[in-house]
């Protein structure tokens, strides 16, 4: 699902006598970890600060192929997808409904795994608005579940000791909420 | 689960941005119960402030918002204290400055006795909770009591306006603030008598005695009829969301009561009587009592007003016409209930029951016979609300008093 297909035209067209035409619509590429080339509209690489940084601040050409080690190719399929949305909507005034709807579908087929991957490189990428809706999804999966089915989803260990549990569990209600009128 | 999933991956400044999404206590203690680190990447659950309102006939803001939410709480399937297939509990839980269990239906308090050999009876974090509505009511700033004079509360959902309630009074009229409004705005009701407001597909909607559902438009303050009124004339409508689609149930009242119980003025000061006898004191509810129930479903038509269309029967499906908030769940989901019902509290006064001036009771209603039982009265009555399953070996004693 890469988008590099059209790589190779835009590369060699950016420095050609026609780059007043294309300056319009300039393109940043970057390289994932997977060898994927991708092919940004400068509008949505710029919405991700580890990019933003590496051009603009040191000036690097738009030519340059940004490497991107720690990315899979669809997690940066995903990264462009929200943010290009997320530019889209910037210019509309009213588009609280269609964010949500957005919203909803991106992370439908996410596996708690993908999720977590995708937290990661959000994070790694520095694309702060696409960080926070992630880490609001990935606590969606820890709302009105039990304990335990949040250590079988997330892979941790319950590393308390009985006495320490004990003291986890006093923590919560519900004996103590109406006995007691001093709970802080 | 295909992959497994190593939550380690993630650094760990991360687990903080997560944790505090969590905005609930319930789900921040559960949060701080997984594990060791865990524990440390989040601190103790501080409640924000809840938003302030002004309330009618007085000044600035008086009243503070407190939100209570109806759970269905189930045993995992993972857990060995009760079979999967059982079905699981409603709780009604309170949440202002501390946690408070009610009774779903009568919103009671649920007070445990005041044994300290009786250990806690069960860890709510070992459940499955599953929301199944949210109810509002405001409380006095000055001394925390329920307010008085109100029938019902609903929060605007923030995508129509951030922050905003719409009130009834007892009386059925209608007003709406922002949070740190100096004043509520009174909403002209053209002389319509109001019974309930819920919020039904992201908009306010309001019917009113005749059973007249009109949709808010908050911002103009206009009311746009959607329907026509209901064939019946049942005391009180209720408005009650299931499945997709608005239905309103009719309440009847014992026709003789009624005739004596007269206009809103003088059942409001009878109950102004009642009220200054002391708060401690129990009296028997001064509503008349329920006879019959009518329920109707809202057709919608294009370019037409909606029509109700009766429906004999809820099918699989169990309505529940609380205090303060009306909801229907699937009766299998839950131990104990029955479909084809309406489960209901004789006490409809909200600022009573939370003053726990009265002793609401629950009933259910059957519609298949149209029967009218008090529960708790049957043998498995009072095992429908409480407890779940205790964990073995350890006892507790409660009351629903």
């Amino acid at each position: 699902m890469s988008t590099s297909t059209d790589n190779n035209a835009s590369i060699t067209q950016e420095s050609g006598p026609s780059a007043a035409v294309q300056d319009i619509q300039k393109k940043i590429v970057v390289r994932t970890a997977d060898g994927e080339v991708f092919n940004l509209k400068e509008e949505v690489a710029m919405e991700i600060d580890i990019i933003k940084t590496f051009f603009q601040e040191d000036s690097i050409s738009y030519e340059t192929v940004m490497p991107l080690p720690n990315v899979e190719g669809w997690e940066m399929v995903k990264v462009i997808e929200y943010c290009t949305k997320h530019v889209e909507l910037k210019h509309k005034v009213d588009g609280y409904k269609e964010r949500k709807a957005f919203q909803a579908l991106f992370v439908q087929n996410l596996s708690t795994k993908s999720l977590l991957a995708l937290t990661n490189t959000a994070n790694y990428l520095e694309v702060k608005y696409l960080l926070d809706f992630l880490c609001q999804a990935v606590s969606e999966q820890i709302k009105n579940k039990d304990v335990d089915y949040v250590r079988e989803l997330f892979g941790v260990e319950n590393d308390f000791n009985d006495e320490e549990y004990e003291q986890v569990k006093a923590e919560a209600p519900w004996a103590h909420e109406n006995l007691n009128n001093d709970l802080h | 689960m295909d992959d497994t999933v190593d939550w380690s991956n993630l650094p760990v400044e991360l687990w903080p941005l997560i944790g505090e999404k969590l905005k609930v206590r319930i789900d921040s203690l559960r949060f701080r119960s997984v594990c060791h680190s865990w524990r440390s990447c989040l601190p103790r659950f501080h409640p924000s402030p809840p938003p302030k309102f002004p309330l009618p006939l007085s000044d600035g803001p008086t009243s503070f918002l407190s939100q209570n939410t109806v759970y269905l709480l189930q045993t995992p399937s993972t857990s060995s204290l009760a079979p999967p297939s059982c079905g699981g509990w409603l709780v009604k839980v309170e949440e202002c400055d501390r946690m408070i269990l009610r009774n779903p239906i009568t919103s009671r308090r649920i007070r445990y006795s005041n044994d300290s050999s009786s250990p806690e009876c069960f860890n709510l974090l070992e459940f499955r909770m599953i929301e199944l509505g949210k109810s509002y009511f405001l409380r006095y700033i000055q001394g925390s009591g329920s307010v008085v004079g109100l029938k019902k509360v609903i929060l605007l959902p923030p995508e129509i306006v951030d922050c905003a309630i719409l009130v009834m009074s007892d009386k059925g009229n209608l007003g709406f603030a922002r949070s740190g409004d100096e004043k509520l705005t009174r909403f002209s009701n053209g002389g319509f008598v109001f019974d309930d407001v819920i919020v039904f597909k992201g908009q306010p909607y309001v019917v009113d005695s005749l059973g007249c559902v009109f949709r808010i438009d908050v911002s103009s303050e206009a009311m746009v009829k959607i329907s026509s009124k209901v064939v019946g004339f049942g005391g009180r409508k209720h408005l009650v969301e299931s499945c997709g689609e608005l239905y309103v149930v009719d309440r009847y009242f014992d026709q003789e009561q009624n005739k004596q119980q007269g206009t809103g003025v003088e059942s409001d000061f009878s109950r102004f009587v009642l009220w200054r006898g002391g708060r401690h004191q129990r009296y028997q509810s001064g509503e008349p009592k329920v006879v019959d129930f009518m329920v109707y479903k809202l057709e919608l038509l294009d370019g037409e007003l909606g029509r109700w269309v009766e429906v004999k029967s809820l099918g699989d499906r169990a309505f529940f016409l609380a205090v303060d908030c009306c909801f229907s769940v699937l009766a299998q989901d839950l131990a104990g209930y029955k479909g084809n019902c309406i489960y209901f509290s004789n006490e409809n006064n909200v600022n009573l029951a939370l003053r726990e001036v009265t002793r609401p009771e629950s009933f259910v209603f059957n519609l298949e016979d149209h029967s009218i039982q008090k529960l708790g009265s049957s043998p498995g009555g009072s095992q429908i609300f409480w407890p779940p399953p205790i964990e073995l070996g350890s006892t507790c004693s409660y009351s629903l008093d």
